[in-house]
């Protein structure tokens, strides 16, 4: 099997998995990425959500040949420390509940503002009706959305 | 009801003891603490637990670093930052210097199952009671050191200051000459009044929270074992099937798949379901062995049911007498005499939980020892049935907690780690049981299906004078006696028919509320509108006339309470407000969990079916640990119960669940949910529940906010079907 060759949150990283695997679980099994999560494994709830290029993507439902060559970030490498703004707002909201969703939504976020640094509403909408959640934190992430614009 | 006598015993645990339980090293002052506290906890309880007994380990070191053992699993309802702040408090430490360590099972902490609203309830007294007897100690330690009187030292902040010389101590410092003093006697340990909490009622940040953000949070899936293996298992989707032969090929061709095997789950009595273990490297290629598979069941004798058959069932039974659990007065006189007589029939489907994180379990036995690894809600009971299974000791086996994906009540079932185990007898070494969205919505531990038939009768004043419900319910518990309008209704029989049916039961965020406030509020509605009453008017009229008696229940249940946040409810709410053509307004109220809950659900009729814009909750929950906490419960339960009010069904053809996904078992998405505004009721009664109290109100408010808005009344969920 040839090794696929991935960047991944700026590093170059090397694996032995086939092209058809979803980037999902390259990066929870053969990566020691675990932060993207597995929810449906369908491309429907989002949880998977992770960057490529800078575009959201749901990696559960991406095979690891579309991500080979290109810009993959996950929540794990969306800062050093947690100090995007959209994870100081998601904390300064105290968004999650039991968060396992959270990485997804966060993602989704970083997606929307790298292309649309002030969202209107729809924009915002639009964008999060890709992540679901069954906690219900949908009230306090729209508020961090708001918030890291806001604080930059 | 009788009280229980409060039986209180602290014990210092050596430090010897100490390591040997724990199986930790640390110095310093150790508190065991074993308390049946919270008079109710035992009616609470009544499941013949004989070990209940509430336990709390607490250490603190020689460097002032307090360890607390939570026994409480984290699912979002915020447990790990509630339990060390009642603590916190009382121990007089900041939140920051206490370590959470997460409880493994085991009968040492007493009650250890995280479900039915408890941990506040149960952990309030013992948590509060170790730390101030800790304090006690500590302050006792400081007066030693310093030969000063005891009454003139005060602990603040983790230190011990001698005000008027100056000195102070930390409490690391203290805490080895502290373990040497005997414990204190009862009432020299005092509890702090609520007008000297520092931090219980304020909006601690949770713990967990910069771990979830930077995607360093480790749940069930995320467990790694060196050398560990992934096995996706398909199981027989016939409830009543059996496995039959099948041909492994399509797995093993599977690359990174390693072996494929079948094996037996539990039959007539508690229901596994039998199933082929794909065993592989990882996830993705066991998960594809296992839909590789072309597999055929042995369908058993329920092949040919459904939901369908359920309902005629229902309906057919609905016609003779069930089991009668409670009758006031005489219904059916007073039916006949009734100026005005309605009938109505409701019925709710069995409900799946499906939380974000899939059901799994990471296992390994070796060399007569067992480790297990879930996102359980109850690690006791995950340690017996294992040991069971695999036929060791319990004290074999070690059950680690991992944080929660969501619960809901369905990882209160040891199901998954049971099936674990039995495939752990064909493995050698760690793996971890992967399950698919599809196996997880399959086999489930569905919330119970009803069927509800309503007669009503009111008097001349348009009030409720008879009132016969019949509930027919897959599962045998499924009423509260005491259940509004029991008390407002002078004529009034309940009977129940407990119908079993093919589908395994679990318990669902807020169990037997999650039924039957939507049929008794919504028919109150139906019988309001008929007489001509505002809804509102009418419950305030009933509360206020016709009050439940207090001293009804351990706590006892407090008629003005429930009263108060009806009120509020309509005072935050503007109830009375103008309303436009299109928009409705409905209300739910409840009382469970010793909580009292209102809600006010506001909607508007669009093109695509309603849409919830706002809802109104009040609620008085006692002494609150953490307000912001309480929010989150009530934003996020509105949600997740619209969700299933609104748009979810688990129905049974041909013997097996239809429902796969989050396309057929849909929830709301974020452009759906309502704002919801959260008003607590401050007061310094006991603290309450609140993790399922969101539930029950809002099923009924958003059925007769859609009556109120259209004029169409619905008794079946989900309301809105796809």
């Amino acid at each position: 099997m040839p090794r696929i060759q991935l960047e991944v949150n700026g590093e170059s990283r090397s694996l032995d998995a086939p092209a058809d695997m979803p980037l999902l679980w390259a990066l929870r099994d053969h990566l020691d990425l675990p932060g993207t999560k597995f929810s449906c494994g369908r491309g429907i709830c989002g949880s998977c959500t992770v960057l490529i290029d800078g575009r959201a993507v749901r990696s559960c439902v991406t095979p690891l040949s579309r991500a080979e060559g290109r810009r993959v970030v996950t929540i794990e490498g969306l800062s050093a420390d947690g100090s995007h703004p959209l994870q100081r707002a998601w904390e300064n909201e105290q968004v999650p509940q039991c968060g396992y969703c959270q990485p997804g939504q966060i993602l989704n976020a970083a997606a929307l503002l790298e292309r649309s640094p002030s969202p209107t509403d729809e924009e915002i909408t639009e964008a999060m009706d890709q992540v679901l959640c069954r906690c219900g934190t949908y009230q306090r992430i729209e508020r961090a959305i708001r918030r890291a614009v806001e604080e930059g | 009801m009788q009280r229980t006598k409060r039986e209180q015993e602290i014990r210092l645990v050596t430090r010897r003891e100490f390591l040997r339980r724990t199986g930790l090293a640390g110095g310093g002052l150790v508190l065991g603490l074993s308390l049946a506290s919270w008079p109710g906890a035992r009616e609470a309880l009544a499941q013949g637990d004989a070990t209940f007994q509430p336990n709390v380990f607490v250490a603190i070191g020689a460097d002032g670093r307090v360890r607390l053992w939570v026994s409480r699993s984290e699912m979002g309802q915020g447990t790990r930052t509630g339990m060390p702040m009642i603590l916190a408090e009382e121990l007089e430490v900041d939140l920051a210097d206490v370590e959470i360590v997460q409880a493994e099972g085991d009968e040492k902490y007493g009650h250890q199952l995280t479900g039915g609203s408890l941990s506040v309830r149960l952990m309030w007294d013992p948590l509060r009671r170790a730390g101030a007897t800790a304090r006690q100690m500590l302050l006792r330690a400081a007066a030693q050191a310093g030969d000063v009187p005891v009454a003139e030292c005060e602990a603040r902040s983790g230190r011990v200051v001698h005000a008027p010389s100056g000195r102070e101590w930390g409490y690391g410092e203290l805490a080895e000459r502290a373990a040497e003093l005997p414990l204190p006697a009862e009432d020299e340990v005092v509890l702090k009044s609520p007008s000297e909490y520092r931090l219980l009622g304020s909006r601690a940040p949770r713990l967990d929270l910069p771990d979830i953000v930077r995607g360093r949070a480790r749940y069930g899936t995320d467990v790694r074992r060196p050398g560990m293996r992934y096995v996706a298992v398909a199981r027989c989707p016939f409830y009543g099937g059996r496995r039959a032969e099948f041909d492994p090929a399509p797995a093993m061709e599977v690359q990174g798949v390693e072996r494929v095997f079948g094996f037996d789950g539990m039959h007539g009595g508690y229901h596994l379901a039998d199933g082929v273990a794909v065993v592989a490297r990882d996830s993705w290629s066991a998960l594809e062995g296992a839909e590789a598979l072309e597999l055929q069941w042995n369908r058993g004798e329920n092949a040919e049911l459904g939901t369908d058959d359920l309902r005629a069932r229902f309906r057919e039974l609905a016609g003779e007498r069930g089991e009668v659990v409670r009758d006031d007065g005489d219904v059916d006189a007073a039916l006949g005499s009734a100026a005005e007589v309605l009938e109505a029939t409701y019925e709710l489907p069995f409900l799946a939980h499906a939380p974000m994180e899939p059901m799994n379990c990471t296992i390994d036995v070796r060399q007569g020892r067992c480790e297990v690894w879930t996102p359980t809600q109850n690690p006791q009971s995950v340690r017996t049935q294992v040991a069971r299974i695999l036929e060791m000791d319990p004290s074999a086996v070690t059950v680690h907690v991992t944080l929660v994906g969501g619960g809901f009540g369905r990882r209160l079932d040891p199901d998954m780690e049971m099936e674990a185990a039995i495939i752990a007898r064909e493995m050698d070494g760690p793996f971890m049981v992967v399950w698919s969205r599809e196996e997880d919505v399959q086999h489930d531990r569905y919330r119970p299906a009803s069927h509800h038939v309503l007669r009503g009768g009111l008097d001349a004043d348009g009030l409720p004078l008879a009132w016969h419900w019949k509930i027919l319910n897959t599962y045998r518990d499924r009423f509260v006696p005491e259940e509004f309008p029991a008390f407002q209704v002078p004529n009034y029989r309940a009977e129940y028919t407990h119908v079993p049916w093919i589908l395994p039961r679990g318990p669902w965020r807020s169990t037997v509320h999650s039924q039957n406030p939507f049929v008794s509020q919504s028919f109150l509605d139906e019988l309001g509108h008929a007489a001509g009453h505002d809804p509102m008017e009418l419950r305030l009229r009933l509360l206020r006339e016709r009050p439940r008696p207090d001293g009804d229940g351990d706590p006892p249940f407090d008629g003005q309470r429930m009263l108060r946040v009806v009120e509020e409810v309509a005072d935050r709410a503007n109830w009375g407000r103008s309303v436009p053509e299109g928009h409705g307004r409905g209300i739910g109220f409840q009382y469970c969990y010793d909580s009292y809950v209102a809600e006010v659900v506001d909607l508007h009729v669009t093109d695509d079916g309603p849409k919830v814009d706002q809802v109104v909750a009040v609620v008085d929950c006692g002494q609150v640990v953490n307000p912001d906490l309480v929010e989150s419960q009530f934003e996020g339960g509105v949600v997740f119960t619209l969700s299933a009010a609104m748009r979810q069904q688990i129905t049974v053809s041909g013997g097996r669940v239809d429902q796969s996904n989050f396309h057929d078992f849909p929830m709301l998405r974020a452009s759906e949910a309502p704002r919801v505004q959260t008003h607590i009721l401050a007061n310094d009664h006991r603290p309450g529940g609140i993790g399922e109290v969101p539930v029950p109100p809002t099923m009924p408010a958003v059925a007769n906010a859609w009556f109120a808005a259209t004029g169409e009344r619905r008794r079946r969920m989900p309301l809105f079907p796809a």
